[in-house]
């Protein structure tokens, strides 16, 4: 139940077994987590000011849709490196309950490998993809932002996220050889 | 051997445009082919993506035909999107040959990587109200309204009103609870929508006159997909490309206005129909609009003064 | 290989990479990349499609109210807000029979309202009740019973996660689909009371009574509850009454319970940076399964599969109600292994298209879709408390280390009943869900 133990641990879940590599991937990834968690209470202030605006006064931020929904695709990429790295992710894991440690270890890398594939492809094809975007000059319809530059921010967090897999893939493998000893 | 088409749209299997206009377009090419061309349709974009993807999807083959509405890219498709300016088209069936030849001739560039099936515009936008009267263009100040479009946003701006975006389905809701006053939308999706039970008032210009406002569509293949076909198939997509293709799918998107406006007089809504000196004054409050984007065309390196003269040209000789 | 083969093939892998533990949202997405590459022949269409799918579905407007409804929990959570529900119920119950317990599941309800989540409501409640419940002499087995089955009404009260994944995979209203949830929660609710209040009539040893508050105790936890209450009452008045779609609503929920933790819950930098991490890491959860469910529905959709399913089930005769029990069978089975928002990811392609196609009390399509979402939540909530896996029991039993997991799951077993009593109550009574969508509109 290591998505549980994630739950209880909360924001010092993960680094304890680290080296120093994996803590400064930890910290990275949290700072992020809290950048879009900031961007996210912006977001929340100026819905706000929008819904208090077209209430009471007949006016609302220009655009507050699409920047909603610019700003929201960049903080929800910032969040999955996190989210790996303090093993949140959903899985299943009743059929290996009573299965050996190692084997759970050998399994569990497999599978953290699999994501930094995961974050692999989405880096690039998000960036390919931001860079078309950027060719047919796709605007916002309102305030004429350029849509590729939110598109290619969240690169990044997708960086972040194929780094933290090979790293956890790496530290699956690190201890399963431990146990074996 | 038999060919299949992966046709992608946005809109739902029970819409008019997915069983008036796809569906029996896909039966057309199917029979004149002899069931060589099968289309697969896939609505409610099921194949993934969002609406303003569409197109380059076309493009890159994800599915090989699309149906869209181009301008959801906003700012990618300036030279077509003259055709979506306040008071510039009459109907679908009068006005999509229109833009369809305005395209070959001025925008194909626009299209590039596929290959342009029809192209078409609906019957035209209508201001409906759920408890507002609008009869002068001072009626209009400060009334919130959901816009269907960018440049529709700049009108209802121009005409003194407050635009609202927000997608189609959450019109009625929005209407009812008032978030909104109103909504500019066609008659095309007032009944699906059942506009005319939340709406009392109908804002419409004079007959004969241009619309307030229009939205273009497009259907396109993937070229290579296209040019991946015998000679035989590919002369069946072109009998059914081009202008006449157009001028039917317009006419299609036109069909359903009569019965809308039918419901609309039984549930004794009221109909507003701008005098010929109001619908002067709404041409002139909003032609800013018409201005500003020709700026924007020309900041793109076209003419757009030139293009703007030759799509009037264009509607006015249909 | 037919589509339909293909497409049963997916399952088959999908499921085998479940058990060996890979993570949902990556097995369903390297899944369905896998049978979009085999039924497209090509790995360029993969590969373009790739090219927007992160941006079409982390930007959309809707699935936006996700994260500001776990912020708002998350605030809720660090500003201490559930002590106040709790001690408000229990200043009122705590003094009967079972009271305590009661007035858990009371303030479970209270906070399920402010927070999308199940496992925050339980974790939550679970951190703040149960030791009020231990320490009034509450038998192991009901306090954590009660607990993990109040934590379900997280979901089950609106706001809901699971609920705004099913709005917007069948293109429903989210506004509909909470209103829809509000009675069918209640009666969660009350039900689970019922089921303590039968408990302790049975075993009186199991839930002693407490002491009795004065009134003018009462009135000091109401007022500080009130709040609680206000922020409700702007959300759904929000999105009832016009001010505000669920997003717009989910952020001045989001607002609301920032600002009461901050200024009556003390919340400090810790706990901001505790909410934003604690966002952070539930938003991803979701997120990614989200994506690989994006990628999985959209292989599927090429394979015809849901399409050719429901269509046979039309065909084959078989009365609508029988697919349906069969249906929510199929979701208790699959609670036995799965996640709540994997289940319904997982199956609303497949499971819907049958429904739809088929005709229950003569429904209208949107009824008939948000009768059959109050349904799917409803026992994908079971799931939850269900052996062996049962996410809640788990959570409510490691923070009552003195009692045993076979206790707490025992403990559990009152409740599924209540549960399973309100399932065939809603599967016979679609006028329980519809009833509020249609007063409201
Ligand atoms: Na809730
Ligand atoms: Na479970």
């Amino acid at each position: 139940m290591q998505e549980l133990q994630a739950l209880e641990a909360g924001a010092d879940a993960g680094s304890e077994a680290f080296g120093p590599l994996g803590r400064t991937l930890l910290w990275m990834a949290k700072v992020m987590a809290v950048i879009g968690g900031l961007i996210f209470t912006g977001l929340v202030a100026m819905s706000l000011v929008s819904i208090v605006g077209r209430k009471l006064f007949s006016w609302a931020v220009p655009g507050d849709m699409e920047v909603l929904q610019m700003c929201a695709a960049f903080a929800s990429a910032s969040f999955f490196a996190y989210c790996h790295l303090i093993h949140g992710d959903v899985k299943v894991d009743f059929f290996t309950a009573n299965m050996a440690r190692r084997k759970v270890l050998a399994l569990d890398a497999i599978g953290s490998l699999l994501i930094a594939v995961f974050g692999a492809l989405l880096t690039w094809r998000t960036w390919v993809g931001a860079m078309a975007i950027r060719e047919v000059g796709e605007t916002s319809p309102i305030l004429g932002w350029p849509v590729w530059v939110a598109q290619a921010l969240m690169v990044p967090g997708f960086i972040l996220l194929a780094a933290a897999g090979l790293y956890m893939a790496c530290h699956h493998l690190a201890a399963m050889r431990e146990a074996r000893q | 051997q038999q060919v299949v088409l992966k046709v992608h749209h946005f809109l739902s299997p029970a819409s008019n445009a997915h069983q008036n206009l796809i569906t029996p377009w896909c039966e057309k090419i199917a029979k004149e082919s002899g069931d060589r061309l099968k289309c697969q349709i896939y609505p409610s974009m099921q194949l993934g993506g969002t609406p303003a993807q569409l197109f380059d999807q076309a493009r890159d083959g994800v599915a090989d035909i699309i149906w869209t509405v181009p301008t959801y890219q906003a700012g990618r498709f300036i030279k077509s999107e003259v055709f979506e300016l306040p008071f510039m088209t009459l109907g679908g069936e009068a006005s999509s040959p229109a833009l369809w030849e305005y395209i070959q001739k001025n925008a194909l560039d626009e299209f590039k990587g596929t290959k342009l099936i029809f192209a078409h515009v609906h019957d035209g936008a209508v201001i409906h109200l759920g408890s507002k009267q609008v009869k002068t263009l001072d009626d209009m100040k400060g009334l919130k309204l959901r816009a269907p479009t960018r440049i529709a946003s700049k009108m209802i701006t121009a005409l003194g009103a407050i635009p609202v975006q927000m997608p189609a389905p959450a019109v009625p809701e929005s209407i009812a609870k008032g978030v909104v006053d109103g909504a500019m939308i066609p008659w095309e999706v007032a009944t699906p929508l059942k506009l005319q039970e939340i709406t009392k008032v109908h804002v419409e210009t004079p007959a004969g006159e241009a619309k307030m406002s229009n939205t273009i569509f497009v259907m396109a293949m993937n070229q290579a997909k296209y040019d991946s076909l015998p000679a035989d198939l590919k002369k069946v997509i072109d009998a059914n490309s081009g202008l006449e293709a157009s001028r039917f799918a317009g006419k299609v998107f036109d069909m359903p206005a009569d019965g809308a406006r039918k419901i609309a007089r039984d549930r004794g809504n009221t109909f507003v129909t701008l005098s010929a000196a109001e619908y002067e004054r709404w041409v002139k409050a909003s032609a800013g609009v018409a201005d500003e984007w020709m700026k924007e065309a020309s900041a793109k390196g076209a003419n757009g003064q030139g293009l703007l003269d030759e799509a009037r040209t264009l509607l006015k000789a249909r | 290989m037919s589509g339909f083969t293909v497409g049963l093939l997916m399952f088959a892998i999908l499921m085998a990479l479940l058990v060996v533990r890979v993570p949902i949202g990556i097995a369903m997405f390297m899944v369905g990349a896998g049978g979009y590459v085999y039924l497209t022949d090509s790995t360029l269409p993969l590969l373009n499609s790739l090219k927007n799918l992160a941006y079409a579905r982390l930007s959309n407007y809707d699935i936006i109210v996700i994260p500001l409804f776990l912020l708002m929990g998350q605030f809720a959570t660090h500003g201490g807000l559930s002590k106040a529900l709790f001690r408000f119920v229990a200043a009122f119950m705590g003094h009967k029979r079972g009271g305590m317990a009661i007035a858990s599941i009371g303030a479970c309800a209270g906070f399920g309202a402010i927070c999308g989540s199940s496992l925050a409501t339980a974790a939550t409640m679970g951190q703040v009740a149960l030791p009020e419940l231990r320490r009034f002499g509450y038998s192991g087995a009901l306090s954590t019973g009660a607990l993990a089955a109040g934590g379900t009404l997280g979901i089950m009260i609106p706001p809901s996660v699971p609920l705004v994944i099913y709005a917007i995979l069948t293109q429903e209203s989210i506004g509909d689909l909470f209103m829809a949830a509000v009675l069918p929660g209640v009666i969660a609710m009350v039900g689970y009371m019922a089921v303590i209040a039968i408990i302790v009539r049975i075993n009186p040893a199991a839930g002693p009574a407490g002491p009795r508050e004065d009134w003018a105790e009462r009135l000091r936890c109401l007022l500080r509850v009130l709040p609680v209450l206000l922020v409700f009452v702007v959300v759904i008045v929000g999105i009832y009454g016009g001010w505000a779609n669920p997003t717009e609503a989910a952020a001045i929920g989001a607002a609301a319970c920032g600002l009461l933790a901050v200024i009556s819950g003390g919340m400090r930098l810790r706990g901001i940076l505790e909410s934003m991490m604690g966002t952070a890491h539930a938003t991803a959860m979701i997120f990614l399964v989200l994506l690989g469910a994006d990628m999985l529905n959209t292989a599927l959709a090429l394979s015809q599969l849901p399409a050719d399913l429901a269509s046979a089930v039309k065909d084959s005769g078989l009365s609508p109600m029988l697919v349906m029990v069969l249906i929510l069978v199929t979701y208790i089975f699959l609670g036995c292994v799965m996640d709540s928002l994997a289940m319904i990811l997982l199956t609303i392609p497949i499971f819907y298209p049958m429904v739809m196609g088929l005709d229950f009390y003569g429904m209208s399509h949107t009824d008939k879709s948000i009768w059959f979402g109050i349904l799917a939540l409803m026992v994908v909530e079971i799931g939850l408390v269900h052996p062996p896996v049962g996410m809640n029991v788990y959570i409510i039993n490691r923070l009552a280390k003195d009692v045993p997991l076979k206790e707490t799951f025992k403990g559990v077993i009152p409740f599924l009943i209540s549960d399973l009593l309100r399932i065939v109550l809603l599967l016979l009574v679609p006028g329980i869900s519809l009833y509020l969508v249609h007063a409201f509109k």
